[in-house]
């Protein structure tokens, strides 16, 4: 870490590194190297640095310690390694409904039946498990799984974890349960190419993206202070300032809104009015959407104000749409089969208010406004 | 008590020392470790005030000397201080 930091060491100015540069150096080499000292050296450079800085000076070190701070940062976040599986596609079939009994087969591979026991026989996520429902970590473990084409006749399934050997384990499990239910696609097999790889170093992508994200964050917080020096532009920035301030803090005024989502599949391309309709979805018309999301498959979701109303109202609703069905092919002779691959889940992020959102327009309110301010204060001054 | 630059006048007070002398003296007597770039950043400010100076260039490990305005400046920042840590005392002491 000594060079790092005797390298951070060169960001003070050149005017202060030639009256302090080698005692400063000297002090680095009896002082014991420590991520703090390296943070410190940092700082220091950069409080040095601000006292006499032009625009694209401050720029492009707030850009630096932005990159380096979400990078240093991302060493905290646990290493993730990748297994990756190579599977082949063979079929006689007509190319479009290979695709979409492939992702059907898929949407069932990654269903919580299928699932739930790769996480409980492997153990994984065992800090999760403790704190959320089995759901959220179903809903987890299916965010670190991807399945990518390669060509039309092979794709990739990766498996992302935090110990290689379990991320090994899980891909070859969940590469089985695809296997298992591509028995169902008709004139068409799935082959395994390559078994799911021993991952020997962990994924570097989060660090990267953290790292641009940094990157941007300090370009722009750089950009501000820079024009901070300006009259007219200080002004624009106080706006913007106060405008995204504003906008935050009024998000924090509209309640919060959760979404439950349940996975349902049918036995026929789906339409919505082939679904029972006597009582829930017409009941709770305006309330419940009902999303495709596959040829056969569609979920609903409702969204309350509480997490615990959303989930129960929704496994509710998703319960009657069930039985309505049974109903209908007991008593009216339907051929139409509702089956519930996921059950409504507990939603432990609220989907609105986007603060985010809130602060942009506040930002861009607060811009304009600090324009028109700057403009018409402009001419006052000169009069 | 983790202003920086009464930290390195009081280590000072003592007698010359470079950085990183200064760095292990101020953590024995005020248990705070100052990390590099806080240590020369009250240098240089104490410099341009003209409270320290730089002694006896040896080697690259530069010696740091207080001025008689430095002596002076700490004098007065500890007997205010003292002020306050008497008055304090005393009030808990009644109280």
């Amino acid at each position: 870490m000594k060079p790092v930091i005797r390298f951070l060491a060169r960001l003070y100015p050149a005017a202060w590194r030639r009256r302090y540069g080698a005692e400063f150096d000297a002090l680095l080499e009896d002082d014991p190297a420590s991520w703090r000292s390296l943070m410190n050296v940092l700082l220091g450079a950069f409080k040095m640095q601000l006292t006499n800085w032009n625009f694209v000076k401050i720029v492009i070190a707030t850009a630096v310690f932005g990159t380096l701070t979400a990078a240093i940062g991302s060493f905290a976040i646990p290493k993730s390694y990748r297994s990756t599986a190579t599977v082949r596609i063979s079929s006689s079939g007509d190319g479009q409904i290979l695709y979409h009994s492939l992702r059907a087969v898929q949407q069932q591979a990654l269903s919580r039946n299928s699932l739930t026991p790769i996480i409980l026989s492997l153990s994984l996520y065992p800090a999760e498990r403790s704190r959320v429902p089995m759901e959220n970590v179903i809903e987890r473990m299916r965010k670190s799984i991807m399945v990518k084409p390669i060509n039309s006749q092979a794709f990739t399934i990766q498996f992302d974890y935090t110990d290689p050997l379990k991320a090994q384990q899980a891909a070859e499990e969940i590469t089985r349960a695809l296997l298992t239910q591509s028995t169902a696609i008709r004139g068409s097999s799935l082959e395994v190419l390559n078994s799911p790889t021993l991952p020997s170093s962990p994924t570097t992508q989060n660090r990267l993206n953290l790292a641009a994200w940094g990157l941007a964050a300090g370009t722009a917080v750089g950009a501000m202070l820079g024009l901070l020096r300006f009259r007219f532009s200080r002004t624009v920035v106080v706006g913007a300032l106060i405008g995204a301030l504003a906008g935050t803090a009024g998000s924090f005024a509209i309640p919060k809104s959760y979404r439950s989502t349940a996975v349902i599949r049918m036995n026929e391309p789906f339409e919505v009015s082939k679904l029972p309709a006597r009582g829930v979805l017409t009941h709770m018309r305006g309330r419940i959407q009902v999303r495709p999301i596959q040829a056969q498959v569609f979920t609903i979701q409702l969204d309350d104000s509480s997490p615990v109303k959303a989930q129960h109202t929704l496994q509710q609703a998703a319960a009657a749409l069930l039985a309505e069905n049974l109903g209908d092919r007991r008593y009216l002779n339907s051929n139409l089969v509702l089956e519930l691959i996921d059950p409504a889940v507990y939603p432990t992020d609220a989907i609105s208010p986007n603060r985010l959102a809130f602060a942009g327009w506040g930002l861009i309110a607060g811009i304009g406004v600090g324009t028109i301010f700057a403009l018409f204060r402009r001419p006052r001054q000169a009069a | 008590m983790t202003d920086p630059n009464l930290l390195v006048l009081a280590s000072l007070a003592e007698g010359d020392k470079h950085g990183y002398a200064m760095m292990v003296d101020i953590e024995r007597f005020a248990g705070v470790r100052l990390g590099p770039g806080t240590l020369y950043g009250a240098i240089t400010r104490l410099e341009e005030q003209g409270w320290i100076r730089p002694v006896g260039a040896g080697d690259r490990r530069q010696p740091y000397t207080l001025t008689n305005a430095g002596r002076e400046h700490l004098q007065e920042k500890l007997g205010g201080l003292e002020r306050v840590v008497k008055t304090g005392l005393k009030r808990l002491k009644r109280a």
